[in-house]
């Protein structure tokens, strides 16, 4: 038998993952070998340590929430892009009354004109960095809290 | 394979967000837990199991068959937490080095100082071994899932289980030199 082959036997045979078959070849096997014997007491003292430990449950509450809190972030996803998509139509529309009424109007100077759209673009690129930056915070946030 | 899982999964497909609520609800326990055991922290795992689905549910119509749902989601869940285990590295996030145990030991015989003592050193022990030893470590040692389901979640043959799990215990007892 491959040695790979024997190797997994052994850890199912350990776990009672084998079938009466599987069962019979790796008894067969250990009766005639002892280094295997070995290996399956040593697998077992891996489990018997184990056995005494369990994963920490959360209290019901959390299980009872759980779906409530999967859907809130569900719909806040969809709460953000609707609320992307209207900001990004105010912005065009904003921004094409703005070429229309003050870009193309022949009074204000062209010196005006270039000031006021450079400061403009600069404050929209300030806010959805501003924007990004606190989205960005507010999910690591509460790691702040942590004492090092 | 669980018939209704695969069911449950095509109706989500198909825009059915009743059908999506039975599925979180079959594996949200699955989720937390197997997160739980790789990043220690009961907060983090809530956050990254949930997020989890809700990756899973906004990419669902791009799963190809609902009996493929346990492990596309499983590789979803993989992804999101492997993410924010190597964050919280370039962070240096305390939240890695648990200051509360997510082990607990069941066995009122011994005293309580020497509980918290062996919880300790097996946790530390299995977080050095690289990822997909603790996986199947947590998952059928602490999770007490059979080796089919671990197939079924990891997209793996069944011998294959066998075969990481037998690497994954070699590994531990190594680390647990002394303790065994």
């Amino acid at each position: 038998m491959e040695n790979d082959r024997l190797k997994e036997l052994l850890t199912a045979y350990a776990d009672g993952e084998l079938d009466e078959e599987g069962r019979r070849e790796v008894e067969k096997r250990l009766a005639e070998s002892e280094n295997l014997r070995r290996e399956l007491e040593s697998m077992k003292k891996v489990k018997s340590l184990t056995s005494h430990m369990q994963l920490a449950q959360p209290e019901e509450e959390v299980w009872n929430m759980y779906w409530n809190q999967v859907y809130n972030r569900i719909e806040r996803g969809i709460g953000w892009i609707l609320l992307s998509v209207g900001a990004i139509i105010l912005l065009s529309f904003g921004a094409f009354h703005f070429v229309q009424d003050f870009l193309l109007d022949p009074e204000p100077s062209l010196i005006m004109k270039i000031g006021v759209s450079t400061a403009t673009l600069g404050v929209i690129i300030l806010l959805v960095s501003v924007l990004r930056e606190r989205l960005f915070i507010r999910k690591t946030e509460r790691y702040k809290e942590i004492v090092r | 394979m669980n018939q209704s899982v695969t069911s449950l999964a095509d109706a989500a497909r198909q825009g059915e967000i009743q059908a999506f609520e039975q599925l979180v609800r079959q594996y949200m326990k699955k989720a937390y837990f197997f997160t739980l055991g790789l990043v220690g922290n009961r907060e983090d795992a809530l956050d990254i199991s949930q997020n989890a689905f809700v990756k899973a549910y906004r990419g669902i119509k791009s799963l190809g068959s609902g009996e493929k749902f346990p492990s596309w989601f499983f590789s979803i869940l993989r992804n999101e937490t492997v993410n924010f285990i190597k964050k919280a590295k370039r962070k240096k996030l305390e939240a890695l080095d648990h200051r509360e145990s997510f082990l607990l030991f069941t066995d009122q015989s011994v005293p309580d100082a020497e509980r918290a003592a062996v919880c300790r050193t097996v946790q530390q022990a299995i977080r050095s071994l690289p990822l997909d030893m603790q996986e199947i470590l947590i998952m059928q040692h602490f999770q007490g899932l059979g080796y089919s389901e671990i197939a079924d979640l990891l997209g793996i043959p069944r011998g294959s289980v066998a075969s990481r799990l037998y690497r994954a215990r070699a590994a531990l007892k190594k680390k647990l030199n002394g303790v065994i």
